[in-house]
């Protein structure tokens, strides 16, 4: 197959493309996809959610040459999966000096994720994450996170599952600022998974690539199989999903009004205390 | 001469007596493309890649999870 753009030999489809075509197409979507939804606003300062995996090494990678940007890592405790990433992120922040902090679950006061043993990981652990990313970016304006085009239309579609037609509101390429709360973007918004692999193996990228050895037991995990089942008989299906979801329910200039504050940690929540800060009660 | 297989998601190395394309290879490991990314000696390939038997073949996994 050839490059539909040059005519050189394609490394990937849909739509086939070489190498260099390929590369500098993938650049410009997350161009674009800042400038489409204003991700990025004038004199902003940016924080980029760092787990060391795939997503945010190449956000980083992309992000770093036009923005002044920091990376942020949590630490949940995996044995065995965070340990080698973490190890591959400080390498590759030194090598574009990319200032980087690391912080724990320990510095929320809870339990390594392999310590308190869940019986959904998943859930508890993007609980504590964010709350990790929302204490510890203050100071920073948005953060940028690598969540691509299948996490995005895995989210719409658990919420509908789910029958949570409420949370959508939640989602989006842009969740606005809240008091103390930067806002959060995402770059790889439309971009698929799939072509961040890609993109990460094209520019020599490496890193453990490895799945968490939680992924299996979710739900999103379900999900994304039966999206990516789909996909091959509907091209298209996902970026279709997320641009539904854009014209129905996104509302980028809303903030996401919480009925009131927690009375532990004062972050924003529905109840007395938070989600982060029950589990952290609880596992304590 | 086989065809060496390694698949990164099973962490699998298969010796294959096997001619076709990328997407037959697939096809028959019942992989899902979405899912996996196909070098045929060390290069990034496409599914309608011609695949012979002194090929090395590596399909490593998409989905890493936060």
């Amino acid at each position: 197959m050839q490059c539909s753009t040059c005519n050189e030999k394609a490394v990937i489809t849909h739509p086939a493309r070489c190498k260099t075509c390929f590369i500098h197409g993938f650049e410009e979507r997350v161009w674009n996809t800042i400038e489409r939804f204003s991700l990025i606003r004038p004199e902003e300062r940016i924080c980029v959610a760092a787990s060391g995996g795939k997503d945010s090494l190449a956000l980083l990678e992309i992000l770093h040459t036009r923005y002044d940007v920091h990376a942020l890592c949590v630490d949940e405790g995996i044995a065995g999966y965070r340990d080698q990433t973490i190890d591959d992120l400080k390498t590759f922040c030194e090598q574009r000096s990319i200032p980087l902090k690391l912080v724990s679950f320990a510095d929320l006061g809870a339990q390594r994720l392999d310590a308190q043993n869940p019986d959904h990981p998943c859930s508890v652990c993007g609980v504590l994450r964010r709350k990790a990313l929302m204490d510890y970016s203050q100071g920073y304006d948005v953060i940028a996170t690598g969540h691509n085009l299948d996490d995005e239309a895995q989210s719409i579609l658990m919420n509908l599952l789910r029958n949570q037609t409420h949370l959508l509101e939640r989602l989006g390429p842009r969740t606005p600022a809240q008091e103390g709360i930067a806002a959060r973007i995402k770059p790889f918004y439309t971009t698929p998974e799939r072509e961040v692999r890609a993109y990460c193996l094209l520019k020599g990228i490496t890193t453990n690539f490895s799945e968490c050895p939680n992924v299996v037991k979710s739900f999103r995990w379900k999900v994304g199989e039966a999206l990516n089942d789909m996909e091959v008989g509907r091209p298209g299906a996902k970026l279709a999903i997320v641009e539904n979801f854009l014209k129905k329910y996104y509302r980028p200039q809303q903030a996401i009004a919480s009925s009131q504050t927690c009375t532990r940690c004062a972050g924003p929540s529905s109840h007395e205390l938070c989600r982060a800060c029950r589990l952290i009660v609880v596992n304590n | 001469m086989d065809m060496q297989v390694y698949i990164e998601r099973s962490d699998e190395h298969k010796t294959l007596t096997f001619t076709g394309s990328v997407q037959e290879l697939l096809d028959l490991l019942e992989i899902n493309v979405q899912t996996v990314l196909v070098l045929k000696n060390d290069a990034l390939v496409t599914e309608d890649e011609a695949l012979t038997d002194t090929d090395n073949v590596n399909i490593i996994t998409v989905v890493s999870g936060g």
